[in-house]
């Protein structure tokens, strides 16, 4: 893909404005003979206020495509924007900016600065940042998370779902164009999984948040408005409504 | 196990290099200071073959004692008379009289050339196997308005064969004409010093002897030095003595190599000192490996390894970077004794060019003191490692909140204590090997401080950076809280900063205190308006002549020389004024306790200072054996006791008759002088011009420079020391690096999430190079304690020395603040810039 390809929509046509989205975007590892083609020509977008699930085997490019989504990584080739922001033209500093104004991260583990306390991680954007959080806002956020009465204790203090649902914290309470989750419940267990989620879909709904969301667990992918397929790099399939058993069925087609 | 360690060594290359810097440091330090100590042996040794070449035997007066000090030989003259008779002799081939003395030259410039070595004259010999000077350009001289240089002076000072040469004497200020150049043997010049040469009736006229200082004597051919000496005893007269050789070379070797060995002392304590902060670095680097390697020493546990075979790998792995880096340290000891003669060399402390000397002793002692040192560092993580128990290879090991165990309190506590009774009783008993315990005293403090540090460390942290939290909102905070989270590692990296900040300010308090106490002496003792000389290192020598020439001047009240000399009392080394009783009330304040200084001026009296008198039991009329390298034992009567600054007015003063007559040659160590009633010292200054152009050799100062060129001769002193001490700050700023890169690397995620969640690369750098700061500060923090501490014990137990008011320069101390603070940021660049180029993505990936 080298040239310029625009509202190329992938399979559905989104009616707001878009969130993200990637355009021919290929990434390559490696040379010569052990070379390694993560992302084959991926075109996607992510329109505000969905709630987008990425599915697909292991090895098939889900965390690739979220790091260049996010200006983690940088593309071998093709473009990822952020709003119209060409994320391919951005120098390291521009992009780290970026991060920290209009993207939020769940990581799956080892999301917390172990030295800091719970509001001191949520509000770490801003703290680097030298800006304070919308009060009204962080309020909002906390009391939907339920952290509440957790604001004061360090990482080591909280289970792995409160640790979790402070990294969501984090990344929603600097009202982030975007968040991008890489398997968040993947180190929870079912409960805390399905409750972290829960957090999630809320604030999509309620907060009119915008997620894009790794995950190889159908019942996490319920929870999304649309799931996106990917295999061996490239983006095969898309399912709008999903629910757990759809999306088990056609994980076995994929498979078979 | 050895194969597992040669693994675990290659696997960690990078800072294996900086643990093996430190030691490389600290061995080429010990290896250096051999090799210089020895080259400069062998220097002197080579010298004095040179200068007593074909000198079968040497004649001279007897002298109970040598002195070390003064401007001539100390002893009387012989005769014209006796040297013909050795000449007479059968067994005698040659026999020439020599003459020799100070001598200053004057440089094309007007100025005095004063180097700090000896500026010597002697007489030009004329039997060829006796002449230690070589003719290099030139002739020898022969008329009595001759003279001839060596050839280095010459050629630094432009002087060539034809010229008009000016040379202060005993005798005053005269020009020669200079009619030739020598050498010694290959050497243009010896040891930096000056050197001229007259006929010997010059010599022995400006130097004032008559006779000659020494006969030396070349033995005829086939007869042996025993023979020899044994036919000039024959002849000789009671007080006269003959020696060989062997004897004269092995008598000026036992000078300079007293010298030499305190010389080496010292720089051994500077490189005990490097090795002790070295041993803190590398063991604080080996227990954050250990750490780190948590998991891979329980796998080997898992496997079936015992604690006992995995301390010894880890033990294995010290024992080989502490050969490796101790040979190499071994090596760079050639380029330490090479930099440091050069320092010397930039000081004015010029060293005779000569090849390096790499004895044997010098590799076994440095290796053994690497190895050794560098394995002892190692125990404590070794013993660490062993205790990981195999199950923490299933587990993901918390690495934070280390806690500070009683037993370490204990050890430290006791240790602390220990090191304090050995200060103490260094310090205040006088126990035989003084310096020995206050040494280890020292150390085991700074030890034990060290092991309790960590008790601190985690809140020092948090007050230290409180500001940075403030200041640089959450880099400032982050940085606070990593220098906090381990106190032991922090504590530890601190630890060996603490102790070289802690000997640069103990120096700077200790300092200040003998300046302020001295400065307030020199109020108290002296009430002279003008001060010559007697700020030199070698002091110069004065003509008596300049005392009279000052006195002559309107300006003028009165001027009287003060001269010095060493005398032995009771078997001891004691320094002695030669005063005039009719003017030196006048330019110093003492006050007398018993008797006066009225009788002073008799011949064989002597006035002591009431500390001494009261510790010999002496009284006034009380007569004393005084001892003279001239003229033997004399009774001395006590005829007065006086109060005074020591420094200033010494222990012992005679009067000139008594001085003059038991001492050789009279020149003044220094000069007094107090303005006619009405004269401004400006306008007393002033008058002066003409005298100080006259005595070009040496410096005319008013009390007020006198006194600001006493301090400067103290700063410089400190300078020397706390140079000394920069190679152990440099090891301790390796081990802030050392530290901070393994953190860095431990803290990977961390810093890569914070990358992720939008810190900015600049963002990072600063995070750690505050942290750097913090720690830093801390080092100086408890550095800067035990200076006081140390400062203060030392001034209260120097009162004896003339030191007693404690005083804190807390200029320098802010200054210490401030570069050890810019230390620990310049020491952070490396691991800060690893830290910002780190690969968000590596950092956050899950395996
Ligand atoms: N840093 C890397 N270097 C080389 N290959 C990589 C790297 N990161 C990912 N890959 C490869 O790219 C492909 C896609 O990886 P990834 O995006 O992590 O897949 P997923 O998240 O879907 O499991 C895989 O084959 C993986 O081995
Ligand atoms: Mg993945």
């Amino acid at each position: 893909m080298t040239q310029t390809v625009h509202d190329q929509p992938s399979a559905t046509q989104p009616s707001g404005a878009i969130a993200a989205r990637a355009i021919g975007a290929v990434k390559v590892y490696g040379e010569g003979a052990a070379t390694v083609r993560a992302l084959d020509g991926v075109s996607l977008q992510f329109p505000e206020g969905e709630f987008t699930a990425i599915m697909g085997p292991s090895g098939s490019g889900k965390s690739t495509l979220l790091h260049c989504l996010a200006g983690l990584d940088e593309l071998t080739e093709g473009r990822t924007f952020i709003g119209e922001v060409d994320l391919t033209t951005l120098k390291d500093k521009e992009l780290t900016l970026l991060r920290r104004e209009k993207i939020g991260f769940i990581f799956q583990a080892f999301n917390l600065i172990p030295t800091l306390n719970a509001n001191e991680n949520i509000t770490l954007p801003q703290a680097i940042a030298g800006t304070k959080p919308d009060s009204e806002w962080y309020e909002q956020v906390i009391e939907t998370l339920g952290l509440a009465d957790r604001l004061r204790h360090r990482p080591s203090e909280l289970s792995g779902g409160q640790q979790q649902r402070v990294a969501a914290a984090r990344a929603l309470v600097a009202r982030p164009e975007i968040v991008f989750a890489d398997e968040p419940s993947g180190n929870l267990d079912s409960k805390s999984g399905s409750e972290l989620l829960g957090f999630m879909r809320m604030a999509v709904t309620d907060l009119k948040q915008t997620i894009v969301m790794v995950t190889h667990n159908p019942l996490d992918a319920a929870y999304a408005d649309r799931v996106v397929f990917l295999a061996d790099g490239r983006a095969v399939d898309e399912m709008h409504g999903p629910t757990a058993e759809r999306v088990l069925d056609h994980l076995k087609k994929m498979e078979g | 196990m050895f194969k597992a360690a040669f693994k675990g060594l290659s696997g960690h290359k990078g800072r294996l290099i900086r643990t093996a810097l430190s030691i490389v440091a600290g061995v080429a330090f010990v290896a250096g200071t051999f090799i210089l100590t020895d080259t400069l042996r062998s220097s002197f040794d080579d010298l004095f073959g040179i200068l007593n070449e074909g000198i079968d035997a040497q004649v001279r007066t007897e002298a109970p004692f040598t002195s070390e000090q003064g401007f001539t030989s100390g002893r009387d003259p012989v005769t014209a008379e006796l040297l013909a008779e050795i000449q007479a002799l059968p067994e005698v081939a040659a026999a020439e009289g020599s003459v020799y003395g100070w001598a200053v030259i004057v440089d094309k410039d007007g100025d005095a050339i004063q180097p700090q070595a000896p500026t010597l004259g002697f007489s030009y010999g004329e039997a060829e196997e006796l002449n230690i000077a070589d003719l290099r350009t030139g002739r020898a001289p022969q008329t009595l308005e001759e003279i001839t240089m060596d050839a280095g002076t010459a050629t630094d000072n432009g002087f060539v064969v034809g010229d008009l040469v000016t040379v202060i004497t005993e005798t005053g200020t005269e020009q020669f004409t200079l009619v030739g150049t020598f050498g010694f043997d290959e050497v243009d010049n010896l040891l930096g010093s000056t050197n001229v040469a007259w006929v010997t009736a010059t010599a022995q006229r400006v130097m004032k002897v008559d006779g000659f200082v020494e006969i030396n004597v070349a033995a005829a051919d086939g007869v042996d030095a025993d023979a020899l000496l044994a036919a000039i005893d024959r002849i000789l007269p009671s007080n006269v003595e003959a020696i060989g050789q062997d004897a004269l070379v092995q008598e000026q070797t036992d000078l300079t190599d007293s010298a030499i060995n305190i010389f080496n002392t010292a720089l051994l304590v500077f490189a005990a000192v490097s090795l002790f902060v070295g041993a803190f670095t590398i063991a604080n680097t080996f227990s954050i490996i250990v750490a780190q390697r948590t998991r891979e020493m329980a796998l080997y546990r898992a496997v079936g390894a015992t604690g006992g075979q995995v301390q010894r790998m880890v033990l294995m792995e010290t024992l080989i970077i502490a050969v490796i880096a101790s040979a190499i340290g071994v090596a760079a000891g050639a380029l330490v004794a090479m930099g440091l003669k050069g320092a010397f060399a930039a000081l004015g402390l010029e060293l005779p060019a000569a090849g390096l000397v790499f004895k044997p002793r010098t590799v076994i002692v440095a290796m053994t003191v690497g190895i050794v040192v560098t394995t002892l560092a190692a125990i404590s993580p070794a013993i660490t490692a062993s205790r990981v128990p195999p199950v923490a290879a299933m587990r993901d090991v918390s690495r934070d909140g280390e806690k500070v165990s009683l037993r370490r309190l204990l050890s430290g506590g006791s240790v602390v204590l220990i090191g304090l009774a050995l200060l103490i009783n260094g310090l205040y008993f006088d126990p035989p090997f003084e310096l020995a315990f206050v040494g280890a005293g020292a150390l085991a403090f700074f030890l034990g401080v060290a092991l309790l540090s960590p008790l601190i460390a985690g809140r020092m942290a948090r007050i230290i950076g409180f500001p940075a939290r403030r200041m640089f909102g959450m880099t400032g905070k982050l940085a606070r809280e990593n220098a906090g989270r381990r106190p032991v590692r922090t504590a530890a990296t601190a630890g060996a900063l603490m102790i070289g900040i802690g000997l640069v300010s103990f120096f700077m308090i200790f300092n200040e205190s003998l300046k302020v106490s001295f400065l307030g002496a020199i109020d108290n003792a002296l009430s002279a308006d003008v001060v010559v000389g007697g700020t030199t290192d070698p002091p110069v020598p004065i003509s008596p002549q300049l005392a009279v020439d000052l006195e002559s001047l309107p300006e003028v009240a009165l001027a009287t020389g003060v001269r010095g000399g060493e005398v032995r009392i009771d078997g001891t080394t004691r320094a002695v004024n030669g005063v005039d009783p009719t003017r030196i009330m006048s330019v110093t304040n003492v006050e007398f306790t018993s008797g006066g200084i009225d009788r002073l001026a008799d011949q064989g009296t002597m006035i002591v200072r009431a500390d001494r008198a009261e510790e010999k039991g002496w009284a006034v009329g009380d007569i004393v054996s005084v001892e003279f390298t001239r003229t033997g034992a004399q009774a001395i009567e006590v005829v007065g006791i006086y109060e005074g600054e020591e420094a200033f007015v010494g222990n012992y003063n005679l009067g000139y008759a008594t001085f003059d007559a038991n001492f050789t040659g009279t020149a003044d160590g220094v000069v007094f002088a107090d303005f006619a009633e009405g004269i401004t010292p400006e306008q007393g200054m002033a008058a002066l011009e003409p005298l100080v152009a006259a005595y070009p050799n040496v410096d005319f100062q008013s009390q007020a420079d006198y006194k600001v060129s006493f301090e400067e001769s103290l700063d410089q002193a400190l300078l020397f020391l706390t140079v000394m001490l920069v190679l152990a700050l440099l090891i301790a700023l390796m081990g802030i690096t050392n530290t901070l890169a393994l953190s860095v690397f431990e803290r990977t995620r961390e810093i890569g999430l914070l990358r992720a969640v939008g810190m900015t690369r600049r963002q990072i750098r600063r995070m750690i190079r505050y942290e750097a700061l913090i720690v830093a500060v801390f080092g100086a923090v408890m550095g800067v304690g035990i200076g006081l501490f140390f400062g203060f014990l030392v001034v209260q137990a120097s009162a004896g020395i003339g030191i007693d008011q404690f005083a804190v320069p807390l200029g320098q101390v802010v200054v210490v603040f401030f570069v050890a603070g810019l230390a620990g940021i310049l020491a952070a660049t490396t691991p800060a810039r690893k830290a910002a180029k780190m690969n968000v993505l590596d950092a956050i990936a899950y395996e």
